[in-house]
Order: structure tokens, then C-alpha cells, then sequence
């Protein structure tokens, strides 16, 4: 048992080395990873990775959810929400037992996933509204024996009267231990508006959302996680309902993880459920899927690292759309192989982390000079 | 002969660190047949036997369900990847996204689902014999946007002195055919007469021919059906001292029925390709250069009701490639190919035969690198190798990561 928290530990050690959304990107997010970038959604991961500042780079946020990853709208839709491509940064700082640090920046995703939005989009109007601009990420984490625990908070702000106004305030909380841990993102606000003066104005209200995560560890590299995520909102103008969305995806996901020269090495299946329903058009999709992942990190040299991974849906994949009432059949999803790959170059303190562009942009397979790294971020650990 | 033999195992051992498609389409694709690499288990899973567990990434887009780009893996980067590791004597390996050239061509052609998440389950063991067997399988069910079924099973054996790999279809069947733009044909059949003269050739006449489609494409017909028939590939190898003689036998088809589409309605297709070749290969230091010929066959036959069309072509291929360590990280590797005295073509239709003709000049050269991080490898192909440049925008495509465990 000793031996298995210790393999555990080195594990983690092991692959905290790089720290981004990057790697996270190459690696599929796979269950089992731990990352710096943890400690947005796991405050309590700040007293596991010493000092840091991360500077994600990228476009300044979009000025509307269409332009970030929202999908609000009447459609119901089962993509999850993921983090956009946009300028993120900040810091972590260990004080004793503890450790707090602040993000400028982050996409707290809940919030943008069910705001008005016309994908791509980033003209504001009745259906594509601010998101949440300049959010700010405060958290704390500290140890008591071998327990973790942290708190953060999300906030973004931003009134423009005629030109809209939005908020939204996140909750987060976690624990956990070598075996386990934990995490509890709670929605406390989200509202919108298009600034429309008067009966016009068109407003967004959020419900309650959460995203409860939890992760165990296992003997022989074995990990099974848990993550229950649900989201509401509703569109109104004037006192006609435009939408009023329900959102939930439930899933359970099992990896094996092995060590190998300098990295690790794992495999795994999830089982999820995602389920999409505007009430006010009597619309739903609901989504079954059982993703395969397979993927690596492991140092290339002294100063490189590679990843890779793939993922895919086997054998159970199904989903049902019911538009105005009328029930759709049950089909297949798409094809959806996805190959991703990164690197991580490290001088000294200083990580450079990046997806390789040609793993599954527009310009796939091609390593050249204008495809290489995307996505980069440089972290400097001091 | 047993230095020679052992020279050749070392040989394929040290080739075996690299491993991607871009590598074998580098080397000259299926007249390469000395290569043991990851995508040659998808002719002989006994090779897996051959090689160290590896877990290797090919990079590409996810493949559209009725992609009509999807004309030939070896050469288009689609994404897919998995991994092999051992178990005492045995090697277990698992794969996403491998699909059938052949099966997705022939399907979008007719308006059908492509495979669509393939899974493929492989095994070999070395024991007093060297063998290996796989299974794939693919199902998808779109209901009135038509579903498919894909399955087979490989089978090989290695020996010292000879190989055998085999690769059986148990089935491909789709249904609920979607549109398919005549300008679509036009420009498949251009691309498809650089990787696939025969199926090129279908494409072209499914755009002009008034035996086919006219001009007119192809309409949507949720009824139309799809039926793959009996296909399977066979290679057979033996080594004699620095040369290895092979032959292989392809054979594939499908039925196809639309009410819709009446004037292609009750079509029969059957294709064979038979090859019988040989290839020298030679160790120079730190290279492996290698040389060979083939004689090929290939007829395809399509049927429409009474209508008949049948093409057949001979050619004689003939190879020169190399693949050599230019410094401790960087592996080159290139390969010409060009058929030589025999090259023709003959297109006959419901008994009336065309004149035999020579094909088409086809001198092609290939490139690829493998760049080596200890036990990591990017592979490409080399972008230029079709244009002469090697400049910041045309460097490696077709590139994948693999990882030797």
C-alpha cells in the first residue's frame, strides 16, 4: 500500500513537470493528470506544485459568448463547454503549509456555455451577449496531515449600459489526498443583458450550476473519477421566454497509468451521459458516448518533452434529438477519431508548453514553419 | 545464409524503432515489402512479434462520415493511433480510427457512410510459431442518414525463411445513400488515378460515362444498399539469401441497389490485384538500400444490369530506395518508383475492347525523415517531394509520434 501511494506520488511528480492548457489539450485531459492549471478548479492542487507564474498565451477574450465557446441559443446542444484560446495568466505562491494565488483571465466555462450566443460571432445582441470579460481567480489552499484543502473564488463584472452588461460570480472548493481528492465548482451568479433599454432589453439569467469532480486512485495505477456537471439558464425578453436551457452531463471515467522513462503511459475508457433541454421549445438532445483514450508523456532529451494521445468512441455511442416535442431517432454519433500531440521544452525554471499544430488543426499533419506550436504557454517556477 | 538471415533480422530490429504511415509511403508503399513497422501489422500481424511495444500517434483530422477526400490512408493524414505492449510471450495491441482504404473509397463513391470509429483488436505470440491475428469492427447507425457495418480478421506467421499475411473482410455493408455532385466524381477521379489507377478509373466514368451516371450524379435514396462480397488480401514471402520473392493476391467487391438511381441500379463490382515481385535489400553501414520489381494484374469489372465494363491493366513497377541514419537523431529515407517495359491498360465494354494502351508517365520520387528524441520519433514525409521544395511552409507532413516503450 506504501508502495502504491509512493508510485502514486512519483507519478504526479512526474507529470506536473509541464503546466498548461496545452498539455492538458495534447494529453485529451485525461482523468488522472495532474497539472498546475489544477488549481483553478482544484485550489487545494496549489500546495502540491511549489511557486509558479503561468503565462498561457493568445488572443484578449472574446467581447461575446459567440466568440468564446458558448452554444447558448433554443438549440439544445451536447457539446461541453471547454476553455477558449485566449491570454491567461498568474501565480501561485507557497507560504508555509499554505498557498494562495490569483488568475487574470480565466473562463470559468460554466458561465459563457448557456449565455446567448451566435458561434463565432462577436457583434452583441439579443442572442449574442457580453461574456464574462476580465474575469478574476482568487484561491487558498492549505494542509492539515495528509489532507488538502482550498477554496477559490471567480468573478467577472462588466456593466456598458446600451452596450450590454453581464456577471458572474463562481464558488470553488476542494480536498484531497495521494488517494483521493475532490473538487466542488459552484455557479453562485450568472446574469446578461443586451443593454436594450426599456421592454426590448433582452436578459440572460443563469440557474444553478455545478461541476462536482472526484478522483481515487487505485493499486497498479488504476484511477477511477466521477464528475457530475449540470448548468441552467434562460433568455427573456421583456416577459417572453426566448429559451430556458437545462444542462447535465454525467460521467464515469477509468484509466490505468504506468510509469515509463521519464513519463507516463495510460489507457482508458469513460462512460458518459450528456443530456441538453430547452423547456420553452420542448426540445432535448441527449447523448451516450463510451470514449477510449490512449496517450504518453515522457521526456524526449534533458530539455524536451513529448505527448501524445487518442481518443475515440467505441462500440456504445448514441444520440436522440427531440425538436418541438417530436422525438427524433436514436443514431450513431460521428466518427470522431482524435489524434492530439504536444510539446514541453524546459531551460531550467522556465517551461515553454505547446500543442503541435500538426496533430489536428486545419494544416493536420504538416511540420513546418508556419505549423508547429500552438497554444503555447511559458511557465517560470521559482 | 544464417549471417545474411541474422543481418536481415537485425535489420528489420533496427527499422522497427521507426513506425508510421509516412515512413512506408516514403519507402515505396506495398513494393517495400522487406519493412517491418507498426502499419505493416495491418498486413501481417505476426510483426508485431518483430518489434518493441510502441504506442504510436498518427496525425490528421477526424475523418468526415462521407468523406469523398478519404481516398487512401497510406497517403492522406487522417487521425488515428494505439498501442502494443507485451504479456509474457505475447504482445496485446489496441487501435482507433484504422480504416479500409478500399471500403471508404468505393462507399463514398456511392453516396455511403464511411467507417466510421474503427476498433481494431491485435495479438501475436512467438512461440515455435511466430504468428499473429487481429479483428476489426465498425458499426454506426444513422437511421434515415443510413448506417454501416465493417469487420474483418488478419491473420500471419513469420518464420526465418518465409512469411504469410492475410487480411479477410467478414463483412461491409451501408445503407441510405446520400448526394454525391457530379463535379465531385470529376475531382475524385483525378486524385484517385494517382493512388488507385482502377478505382480512378471507376470514378471517372461514374462522372462522363453513359454507362454510369452521365453527367447527372448521384441522387440521395435512403433505401440504397450497399453490399460488400467476399474480399481478402494475401501475401505470401520467402527470403532467399539478400532477396525476398513475394506474391499477393487481392480480391474485393461490392453489390450495389437503388430505385433511385437507376441507371447505376444492380451494380456488380469485382476487383482482384495480383502481384508477384521481389525485393534485395543490402546494409551499407549505417543504411539499408534496397531494390526490386513486380509484376501486376489488376482487373476491375463493373456491372450494370446487362452493361458491362471491365478494366485491365499490367504494369511492371520497378523500386529503388534507401533508408539510412544521417546523424544519431535523424533517420532519411526516400524511394523512386516507375513502371518499365510493361504498362498497359485496356478498357473494355459490354464485349466491345478498346485499344491496349501504355499507361500514363509515372516516375514518382518519395521522401520522408524520422527524427529520433531516444525513444520518441517524429516521422514525415518530405512536403516537397512532389514540388522540389524544402522551404519553411512545405517541410514534413503526414507526421505521427511514436514512442518505443
Amino acid at each position: 500500500m506504501k508502495n502504491t501511494i509512493v508510485m502514486v506520488a512519483v507519478a504526479m511528480f512526474a507529470t506536473s513537470a509541464m503546466a498548461s492548457k496545452s498539455r492538458l489539450a495534447a494529453l485529451q485531459n485525461s482523468t488522472h493528470l495532474s497539472d498546475k492549471s489544477d488549481v483553478l478548479s482544484k485550489p487545494h492542487a496549489a500546495t502540491q506544485h511549489g511557486n509558479f507564474t503561468i503565462f498561457e498565451m493568445g488572443p484578449t477574450g472574446g467581447v461575446t459568448a459567440g466568440s468564446e465557446n458558448g452554444t447558448g441559443g433554443a438549440t439544445p446542444s451536447s457539446t461541453l463547454p471547454s476553455q477558449p484560446l485566449q491570454a491567461v495568466g498568474g501565480f501561485v505562491k507557497q507560504h508555509g503549509d499554505a498557498a494562495y494565488g490569483a488568475f487574470l483571465g480565466h473562463n470559468q466555462v460554466w458561465v459563457n456555455h448557456l449565455r446567448p450566443s451566435v458561434a463565432g460571432s462577436s457583434t452583441l445582441s439579443a442572442s449574442n451577449h457580453l461574456s464574462d470579460e476580465n474575469p478574476l481567480n482568487l484561491f487558498y489552499g492549505a494542509k492539515a496531515g495528509d489532507l488538502a484543502w482550498g477554496a477559490g473564488l471567480g468573478y467577472s463584472n462588466s456593466d456598458k449600459k446600451t452596450g450590454g452588461k453581464q456577471s458572474a460570480t463562481t464558488l470553488i472548493g476542494s480536498a484531497g489526498t495521494d488517494m483521493w481528492d475532490v473538487n466542488l465548482t459552484l455557479g453562485l451568479t450568472n446574469t446578461s443583458s443586451d443593454g436594450v433599454v426599456g421592454s426590448g432589453e433582452t436578459k440572460f439569467t443563469g440557474g444553478t450550476a455545478y461541476n462536482l469532480d472526484g478522483t481515487y486512485h487505485l493499486d497498479g495505477g488504476n484511477c477511477v473519477q466521477v464528475t457530475l456537471y449540470s448548468n441552467k439558464g434562460k433568455s427573456e425578453t421583456g416577459t417572453t421566454a426566448n429559451y430556458d436551457r437545462s444542462f447535465t452531463s454525467n460521467k464515469v471515467a477509468y484509466v490505468n497509468h504506468s510509469k515509463v522513462d521519464g513519463g507516463e503511459f495510460y489507457y482508458g475508457l469513460g462512460y458518459q451521459m450528456v443530456s441538453d433541454t430547452n423547456s420553452t421549445a420542448n426540445s432535448k438532445i441527449e447523448v451516450t458516448t463510451a470514449p477510449f483514450v490512449v496517450g504518453i508523456e515522457a521526456d524526449a532529451n534533458s530539455w524536451l518533452a513529448l505527448r501524445a494521445s487518442v481518443t475515440q468512441n467505441v462500440l456504445l455511442s448514441s444520440s436522440k434529438t427531440t425538436t418541438t416535442g417530436t422525438a427524433g431517432d436514436t443514431v450513431t454519433v460521428n466518427n470522431n477519431t482524435t489524434v492530439a500531440a504536444g510539446a514541453g521544452i524546459k531551460w531550467g525554471k522556465v517551461d515553454l508548453d505547446g500543442t503541435l499544430a500538426a496533430a489536428s488543426s486545419a494544416t493536420a499533419g504538416q511540420v513546418n514553419g508556419n505549423s508547429l506550436l500552438a497554444n503555447a504557454a511559458l511557465t517560470y517556477k521559482f | 545464409m544464417r549471417k545474411i538471415l541474422l543481418s536481415l533480422a537485425i535489420a528489420s530490429l533496427a527499422i522497427s524503432a521507426e513506425a508510421s504511415k509516412s515512413r512506408v509511403t516514403a519507402l515505396g508503399g506495398d513494393l517495400a515489402v522487406h519493412l517491418v513497422d507498426p502499419q505493416t501489422a495491418f498486413v501481417n500481424p505476426a510483426h508485431l512479434n518483430e518489434m518493441p511495444d510502441y504506442a504510436t500517434y498518427e496525425f490528421g483530422l477526424t475523418t468526415g462520415s462521407t468523406a469523398l477526400g478519404n481516398l487512401a490512408p497510406l497517403q492522406t493524414p487522417d487521425a488515428e493511433g494505439g498501442f502494443v505492449k507485451t504479456f509474457g510471450s505475447a504482445k496485446v495491441g489496441f487501435y482507433l480510427g484504422r480504416t479500409s482504404a478500399y471500403t471508404n473509397t468505393v462507399r463514398s463513391l456511392y453516396g455511403f457512410i464511411n467507417q466510421e470509429n474503427p476498433i481494431e483488436i491485435q495479438y501475436a505470440n512467438k512461440g515455435d510459431l511466430n504468428w499473429g491475428a487481429a479483428f476489426n469492427y465498425s458499426s454506426s447507425d444513422k437511421k434515415t442518414s443510413g448506417k454501416q457495418q465493417a469487420m474483418g480478421v488478419r491473420f500471419g506467421v513469420v518464420e526465418s525463411a518465409w512469411s504469410v499475411g492475410a487480411s479477410v473482410g467478414l463483412g461491409s455493408t451501408a445503407t441510405g445513400g446520400a448526394t454525391v455532385a457530379n463535379a465531385q466524381y470529376s475531382a475524385v477521379a483525378t486524385a484517385l488515378n494517382n493512388t488507385d489507377a482502377d478505382l480512378g478509373n471507376l470514378a471517372s466514368d461514374l462522372y462522363t460515362s453513359a454507362s454510369f451516371l452521365n453527367g447527372a450524379g448521384l441522387a440521395a435514396d435512403s433505401a440504397a444498399d450497399f453490399k460488400g462480397t467476399t474480399g481478402f488480401s494475401v501475401v505470401g514471402k520467402y527470403n532467399m539469401d539478400e532477396y525476398q520473392i513475394y506474391a499477393r493476391l487481392e480480391q474485393d467487391g461490392f453489390k450495389y441497389t437503388s430505385a433511385v438511381n437507376t441507371a447505376i441500379n444492380n451494380t456488380e463490382m469485382n476487383a482482384s490485384k495480383n502481384t508477384l515481385g521481389f525485393v534485395k535489400t543490402e546494409k551499407i553501414e549505417s543504411a539499408t538500400a534496397f531494390w526490386g520489381a513486380a509484376y501486376r494484374m489488376s482487373t476491375l469489372k463493373n456491372t450494370v444490369g446487362t452493361s458491362e465494363t471491365k478494366w485491365e491493366r499490367t504494369s511492371l513497377p520497378l523500386i529503388v530506395g534507401g533508408e539510412l541514419d544521417a546523424t544519431q537523431w535523424l533517420k532519411l529515407r526516400a524511394s523512386v518508383t516507375q513502371n518499365v517495359l510493361l504498362s498497359s491498360y485496356k478498357k473494355s465494354t459490354t464485349g466491345a475492347t478498346a485499344d491496349t494502351l501504355t499507361k500514363n508517365n509515372d516516375t514518382t520520387v518519395a521522401a520522408g525523415a524520422g527524427i529520433n528524441f531516444t525513444k520518441w520519433t517524429l516521422d514525415g514525409t518530405v512536403a516537397g517531394q512532389t514540388t522540389g521544395n524544402i522551404n519553411q511552409s512545405e517541410f514534413l507532413t503526414n507526421a505521427s509520434l511514436t514512442y518505443n516503450f
